[in-house]
C-alpha cells in the first residue's frame, strides 16, 4: 500500500494558531505523526527574569489570550506563598468568579469551533452568540473583553459593586437558559455523534501514561481536576470533577459542556457567598524562596515554578501549560484514524499554541 | 500548596522514575533551574492530586539520561531543556535536534546563565 507524507498546518482552517503535524498516511489512514512547533515562541520565561516581579503579572497575562486571568492568578498565588501574604476572603471568592467565567467563555468558544470544524455552522453561530454574553459579562466586571489587570499580588483590583453582582447573576442565568436549548444538539444530534463518537479514543491507562490533563484526561475516566485540592475557595464551594468514560472526541466535548454548567453554578455561588471587606491588600518587599503552584485552566492543569532571590527580579519563572502536556496524547490519538478526522481529533484537545510555546 | 521533594542523583534517575511509573503516577513536567555553576532539574509527578518532585543536580558538562524511555511524553520538555539551557540530556526518544523553538541563526541556549 502506498505511503504518503503530508503536513497538517501550520496554517489550517481548523487551527486558530500555527501548529504543524507531519502526518504519514497509508491511503487515507494515518499511520504516523510527528509534531513541529516553534512558530510563536516568545521567550516569556526569559522575559520573566528581566522584569520586576510585579510587572510579570502583566507579562504572564499575555501567555494566552483566553486564560489571561488564570495565568495572572497562579503567578500571584505563587508570589503570595513565597512572600507569606494571606489575601482576604473576598479576593478569593472574586478570583473564583473571574476564573469560572473565563472557563465558561473558553469552553463556549471551543464548542463553537468544534461545530465549525465539522461544518455545523448554525450550531457554531449559536455557541458564539451565547459566548458573546459571557464576553459582555467579562467586560462589565473585569473591564475588558479579555480579563486583564484584574488580578494583583495581594488580591483583586476589580471589585464588584452590589449592582454589578445583581447584573452578573442575571447574565449567568440567561446564559444557562440559552445553553439548555442547544445542549441536546451537541449531546444527541446524529451529525455531531457521527463525527466525534469513536474518534481519537484513548484509554484511562493511556492518558495517565501520556501525561494528559484537563478534559482530555477526564474524558477518559480519570477524576483529576486541580480544583479538587481546594485552592482559593473551591473546597468551601464543594467542588466535584466532571468525568466521562468513553475516551473519544465526543466524551471530551461532553466534559466541556457539563463544565460550562458547573462554571455557571460555581460563579453564581461565589457571588452569592461573597464576603464583605477589602479585595486588595498592599504587599511590600521582594520574594526570596521558591514554590510550585498548580491550578485548573479550561484546557487542564497549569503549572508554575517561581524562584525569587530577594531582589526585584526573579531567578526563574517556569510555565507549563495544559496544551504542552496534551500534545503527546494528541500524537497517540491520531494513528489509525482517517484523514478527514484529523481536524476534529486535533481540535478535541482544545490546542492553544501561544500557551504551549510561551 | 504542599508537595514532597526527593533528592536523587543522575545515576538513579531512571530507577526512581520507573518506580513512579509502576505506581501509576502521571508525569507533570520537568523544570530546569540554572544555578550558574550547575543545573537543578526538578521532575514533577502527580497521583490523586498529590504532587511529588524528584530533584537532581547536574554539572554544566554532565550528562543526564532521558526519562522518555519510561514516560514518552517527557520528550518535549527534555528537548526544550536541551535547547534553551544546554542541559546534556542523552537518548531522548524523539530528539528534535535543537530545532524545537530555535533555528540555526538563533543564539544557542538563551536561558543559560554565565558562571559568576
Amino acid at each position: 500500500m502506498a505511503r504518503i507524507s503530508a503536513p497538517f498546518g501550520p496554517q489550517h482552517p481548523v487551527l486558530p494558531e500555527p501548529l504543524q503535524l507531519n502526518i504519514t498516511y497509508e491511503d487515507e489512514k494515518v499511520v504516523n505523526v510527528a509534531p513541529a512547533i516553534g512558530y510563536i515562541h516568545r521567550g516569556i520565561e526569559k522575559a520573566g527574569e528581566l522584569n520586576d516581579y510585579p510587572q510579570n503579572v502583566f507579562l504572564v497575562e499575555r501567555v494566552c489570550g483566553i486564560c489571561s486571568f488564570m495565568h495572572a492568578m497562579i503567578y500571584c498565588e505563587a508570589l503570595e506563598e513565597i512572600m507569606k501574604v494571606e489575601i482576604t476572603p473576598r479576593a478569593k471568592y472574586l478570583r473564583v468568579f473571574y476564573s469560572e467565567i473565563s472557563r465558561a467563555h473558553s469552553h463556549l468558544l471551543w464548542l463553537g469551533l468544534l461545530a465549525d470544524a465539522f461544518g455545523f455552522e448554525s450550531l457554531f453561530m449559536k455557541y458564539w452568540a451565547i459566548r458573546e454574553k459571557v464576553v459582555d459579562l467579562m467586560e462589565m466586571t473585569g473591564g475588558h473583553r479579555v480579563i486583564l489587570s484584574a488580578c494583583a499580588i495581594g488580591g483583586i483590583r476589580r471589585d464588584l459593586t452590589p449592582e454589578l453582582i445583581r447584573k452578573s447573576e442575571d447574565i449567568l442565568l440567561e446564559v444557562k437558559k440559552e445553553l439548555d436549548m442547544i445542549t441536546p444538539v451537541l449531546l444527541k444530534d446524529y451529525t455531531v455523534k457521527k463525527r466525534t463518537v469513536g474518534a481519537g479514543v484513548l484509554s484511562r491507562e493511556q492518558v495517565i501514561a501520556l501525561g494528559a490533563v484537563g478534559p482530555t484526561l477526564r474524558g477518559s475516566g480519570v477524576a483529576e481536576d486541580i480544583r479538587m485540592n481546594g485552592y482559593e475557595v473551591y473546597r468551601e464551594l464543594g467542588f466535584e470533577p466532571v468525568v466521562e468514560t468513553d475516551g473519544d472526541s465526543h466524551s471530551r466535548a461532553v466534559v466541556r459542556v457539563r463544565e460550562v454548567y458547573q462554571s455557571i453554578e460555581l460563579a453564581l455561588e461565589a457571588l452569592h457567598r461573597l464576603p464583605e471587606g477589602e479585595a486588595l491588600i498592599k504587599v511590600k518587599g521582594n520574594p526570596d524562596g521558591e514554590t510550585v503552584r498548580r491550578i485548573e485552566q479550561p484546557r487542564g492543569e497549569l503549572f508554575y515554578y517561581v524562584k525569587g532571590n530577594g531582589t526585584k527580579n526573579l531567578e526563574r519563572l517556569r510555565i507549563r501549560t495544559p496544551t504542552f502536556a496534551n500534545i503527546p496524547a494528541l500524537l497517540a490519538m491520531l494513528p489509525g484514524c482517517q484523514m478527514a478526522d484529523v481536524p476534529v481529533i486535533t481540535l478535541s484537545i482544545d490546542p492553544c499554541i501561544s500557551c504551549t510555546e510561551r | 500548596m504542599s508537595y514532597q521533594t526527593k533528592i536523587i542523583t543522575t545515576e538513579n534517575v531512571i530507577d526512581q522514575v520507573k518506580q513512579l511509573f509502576s505506581a501509576g503516577y502521571r508525569f507533570v513536567t520537568a523544570t530546569c533551574v540554572d544555578e550558574r555553576d550547575k543545573f537543578r532539574v526538578i521532575y514533577s509527578f502527580d497521583k490523586d492530586i498529590t504532587l511529588v518532585n524528584l530533584e537532581v543536580e547536574a554539572g554544566k558538562n554532565e550528562e543526564i539520561p532521558s526519562i522518555s524511555g519510561v514516560y514518552l511524553c517527557a520528550f518535549l520538555i527534555e528537548n526544550e531543556m536541551k535547547e534553551l539551557f544546554g542541559l546534556k540530556v542523552t537518548d531522548i526518544a524523539v530528539d528534535l535536534g535543537g530545532h524545537m523553538f530555535m533555528t540555526d541563526e538563533n543564539h544557542p541556549h538563551p536561558m543559560a546563565k554565565e558562571a559568576e
